[in-house]
């Protein structure tokens, strides 16, 4: 079953076809690789998909529902995540206080919850510590927990970037570029634990240059280029296909 | 001795990144540093180019010490220095980008189209707002800028990173043309394998330390360090 289902999309900026009727559809429980040279439209769909920009056309299918247009939070409500390509921590919180916005329904956010039903309060927060230590240590960014984010280097506060998308368990994860500035074999352990949640049945749609990572790990690839989708295939098709190499691979 | 880093540690407040590292650039030379993310390679940058004073070591360009002396001096003393993020006055144009680069020289439009020649795909684009670039011409126009100033070192962080295989490719031709034009590179990247096959040399750091140095090729052969850095596939798991 397809968990995402992008219908001709269309988005313009100005003159400027940024999106010129794409369509992409996202099986659940696997992972799909979007590639395309820089300025071909990916962000732009990882824009529109999550709700940061209002399409000019087409639909937005997730999960069965209609999400077109949607603000973003409502569409992470409906456990569709993203995460940002310039990342977006909190730079004056800790690391394990960044971890900690994300997840869905704090019982500590109403304050007569935290009087009435304190022992609750604190069992749900420790779990969510917990989990947040869990997959900071995964990241190998556990020691930096009590750390400001905003001391982290680039590519640390990457890793902290994709540990928040996680932590809010969502169903389907977009990602954009999440191992751009990552160092190569700390990269290939993210999309090994990638692959073990796409096991437990999670998605993803990945935007990535890194061809490695790419040609290794994702079962379908969408090429994008100028707006429009101009190859979709599985990663041998893909890396042989004339059109690709020309316009993205390199000879 | 072109560029001399002398058992510098450096780090933000108390918190020591850079440990006890010694590196050298020469002239004519690529020089990279790969590493885990948090190893320090950003900082010994920065810490280089005046924006961090080191706690302790020397750095010398051309023999003289230049610790404690401020980027915008650093700057006239032939070092030049871009970073990963940021690096693009987003509002200017690229032309106006590319006259801030100028601002120690008196006139720039003469190394202005030098500078073009190198980065054709900024001339159709030269009155474009920094803001509307696609990302590899962003990066293109950051090293632009850097160049501006005719410099001995250039300094960069990860020029290729959100690039596209093609463009990292294109970048790093570059990156040997600015050094065939006289100007040493001293390189941060991710994209190891890529960048350590144009490289002259190279330095591992990790925890802040450097760990191994040597020729491109060297590090790309070296058993554990494909598996540590290179993301090298592991036979077996532990």
């Amino acid at each position: 079953m397809a968990i995402l289902e992008i219908n001709d999309l269309h988005k313009h900026f100005g003159g400027l076809r940024a999106l010129d009727g794409v369509d992409v559809e996202v099986e659940e429980g696997t992972i799909v690789g979007l590639i395309g040279p820089n300025g071909s439209g990916k962000t732009t769909l990882i824009n529109v998909v999550s709700g940061h920009y209002n399409p000019d056309g087409g639909r937005v299918v997730f999960n069965g529902d209609d999400i077109t247009g949607l603000p973003p939070h409502e569409i992470a409500q409906r456990r569709l995540v993203r995460s940002f390509q310039i990342t977006r921590v909190f730079p004056r919180m800790t690391v394990l206080e960044n971890m900690l916005v994300p997840p869905r329904g704090q019982l500590g956010e109403r304050l007569t919850r935290v009087f009435l039903t304190w022992g609750e309060v604190r069992r749900q927060e420790e779990q969510l510590v917990e989990r947040a230590m869990e997959l900071l240590s995964f990241l190998e960014i556990d020691h930096l927990a009590q750390e400001y984010a905003g001391n982290l280097s680039g590519g640390q506060q990457k890793l902290l970037e994709l540990g928040r998308a996680l932590m809010r368990d969502p169903l389907l994860i977009l990602l954009d570029e999440p191992v751009a500035g990552v160092n190569p074999t700390l990269a290939r352990k993210i999309f090994d634990r990638i692959v073990e949640l796409r096991n437990e049945g999670k998605t993803f749609l990945v935007v990535e240059h890194n061809m490695d990572i790419v040609m290794n790990f994702c079962e379908t690839i969408y090429v994008l280029a100028r707006g429009r989708v101009v190859a979709k295939g599985e990663p041998e098709e893909i890396q042989t296909n004339e059109q690709v190499i020309d316009a993205y691979l390199g000879g | 001795m072109l560029l001399q880093v002398e058992s510098v540690s450096s780090g933000y407040g108390k918190m020591i990144i850079v440990r006890d590292v010694s590196i050298f650039l020469d002239n004519n030379e690529i020089v990279v540093m790969i590493g885990p993310n948090g190893s320090g390679k950003s900082t010994l940058l920065k810490t280089i180019f005046g924006i961090l004073r080191p706690v302790a070591g020397d750095i010398r360009l051309d023999g003289e010490s230049i610790v404690g002396v401020r980027p915008d001096k650093v700057v006239r003393r032939g070092l030049s220095y871009v970073p990963q993020l940021d690096n693009a006055f987003p509002s200017l144009t690229v032309r106006e980008n590319l006259q801030m680069g100028a601002y120690i020289r008196d006139g720039y439009e003469d190394r202005l189209s030098e500078v073009l020649e190198i980065f054709p795909i900024l001339k159709d684009k030269i009155d474009t707002k920094a803001v509307n670039l696609s990302g590899g011409e962003r990066q293109a126009l950051a090293v632009a800028r850097a160049l501006m100033t005719e410099p001995k070192v250039l300094l960069l962080d990860e020029p290729t990173a959100g690039l596209s295989p093609a463009l990292v490719a294109e970048t790093l031709e570059t990156i040997k043309e600015i050094r065939d034009m006289g100007t040493s590179i001293l390189l941060v990247e991710q994209n190891a394998k890529k960048s350590l096959s144009i490289c002259d040399r190279g330095y591992v750091l990790a925890m802040g330390r450097k760990v191994f140095e040597g020729t491109g090729r060297e590090i790309l052969e070296h058993k554990d360090i494909g598996k540590l850095y290179l993301g090298e596939s592991q036979d077996s798991k532990s």
